[in-house]
């Protein structure tokens, strides 16, 4: 009688310290880890379009828009970010980004070419301009299908007109899906375009 | 090396068995014809599995280089010495390297910050074994070889960017299997007639294949991103552990 009792007490044991192990094992808390970026980020302090006339290449145009107070201490330098087109004419434009904060300048263009997938540039003309100035994406990155980048442009003019042209680099990790809207802003600064005879 | 050693512990064994049922038959000795078992303990993993330092390096698992282990255990003799029975044990392992996983994140979308949550691995063996076992009064001390089935389930891994905090991509949970095999040893004692308690140590070693997927992954730039989608590396794992059976 009392061996009987005593296997079963034991087989009951042995089945609750399996189904107490059992739950320790298959359980286990998920772990959550914040990562921010590592201090000495590049900074974008220098955007350059440089724009060739498609007719005839020796009708370039080049305008820089800098900032080299990044923190905001002085206003941005944009006495040479106006760009000269002339009416009726297609323009290769590229933008070229810098970091001018460093010696030599660090070439952020080539960062953001390299994480094409996750960036867009969006190009907002003013309303008087917006009629006579079209801008033509030519770049794609390697997303599935391709989506445009927009380091890599055609500006298409047609009329004589003055305006600003708002250049926006979208920064769209893993949501780029080829429109502004996802994502947020890495650059959004303005240029002067004159449309010339 | 690891061939020759199980090629000549089996002949060992099937040797062993074939004296062993003559001197039985001979002296007809009682013997406990089998027992149940439940053990607990740590369980070491080895192999790149465990490797954390290389975030584009696909063949380094980021496991956690131990974690607990359960198994249920049990066999049943033919004689005094030998039997066949079945192990199943089950380890968890975290996941290491957690900040080089998450700044790799960081580079490779160019963002500010990210969130990172992570489940962890686990381990499944489903393995047949061969028993050898020397009863010295109450204690056994027994020898197992083990082959069978063995799987992997590697952790989901959640990733918030700062810039897409809506929408976390999601390195799938995902589980493969494959041949499982090993070596233990162990010793048995038996308080009474039915219950007694155990001290073990198996080597398994497997090289399960496991298909990674992902979630709301948006084509990410090759060369940047460790994007695992097959994990098949050979995994080895010591198991200590010490448990209760049941003897019948």
């Amino acid at each position: 009688m009392f061996k009987k009792s005593n296997t079963r007490l034991a087989a009951l044991a042995i089945t609750a310290t399996a189904i107490m192990m059992l739950s320790i094992a298959s359980c286990k808390k998920e772990e959550k880890t914040v990562t921010p970026a590592p201090p000495g980020n590049e900074f974008l302090t220098t955007t350059i379009l440089t724009a060739i006339n498609t007719a005839a290449p020796f009708d370039t145009s080049i305008a820089i828009w800098r900032d080299l107070t990044p923190d905001d201490t002085n206003p941005p330098d944009t006495s040479q970010a106006i760009l000269n087109l002339k009416k009726n004419a297609t323009y290769k434009v590229t933008i070229g980004l810098l970091d001018e904060t460093t010696t030599p300048a660090g070439d952020i263009g080539e960062d953001v070419l390299a994480r094409a997938n996750y960036h867009l540039f969006c190009f907002f003309p003013s309303a008087s301009l917006s009629p006579n100035l079209t801008v033509v994406r030519t770049d794609l990155d390697s997303n599935n299908p391709p989506l445009q980048v927009g380091l890599k442009n055609n500006f298409i003019t047609t009329n004589v007109s003055t305006g600003l042209l708002e250049v926006v680099l979208r920064h769209q990790p893993n949501v780029k899906n080829g429109s502004c809207d996802p994502g947020s802003i890495d650059l959004d600064i303005n240029f002067t375009i004159n449309i010339i005879n | 090396m690891k061939k020759n050693i199980s090629i000549c512990l089996a002949l060992f064994l099937a040797a062993t068995c074939i004296r062993v049922q003559a001197q039985d038959k001979k002296n007809n000795t009682e013997y406990s014809k089998g027992f149940i078992g439940i053990n607990g303990g740590y369980s070491s993993l080895m192999g790149n599995i465990t490797k954390a330092n290389n975030y584009l390096d696909n063949s380094q698992g980021f496991a956690v280089k131990g974690g607990p282990v359960l198994s249920l255990d049990g066999a049943y003799f033919f004689n005094k010495h030998i039997g066949a029975g079945l192990v199943v044990s089950i380890a968890n392992y975290g996941v290491a390297g957690q900040n080089i996983l998450s700044e790799g994140y960081v580079e490779a979308f160019a963002v500010d910050e990210v969130t990172m949550t992570v489940g962890s691995y686990k381990t499944l063996n489903i393995l047949p074994a061969f028993y050898y076992s020397l009863p010295m009064n109450n204690l056994h001390i027994d020898f197992r070889l083990m082959v069978g089935y063995s799987s992997l389930t590697t952790p989901a891994i959640k990733v918030q960017l700062e810039d897409a905090t809506d929408t976390p991509f999601i390195q799938n949970k995902s589980t493969g299997g494959g041949l499982g095999y090993g070596l233990g040893a162990g010793l048995r004692y038996k308080f009474g007639r039915h219950i007694g308690a155990a001290l073990r140590i198996d080597y398994i070693n497997s090289k399960p294949n496991v298909d990674v997927t992902y979630t709301n992954l948006n084509n990410p730039t090759e060369g940047l991103f460790r994007k695992v989608t097959k994990y098949n590396e050979s995994i080895g794992s010591v198991n200590a552990s010490l448990g209760l059976t049941f003897n019948f």
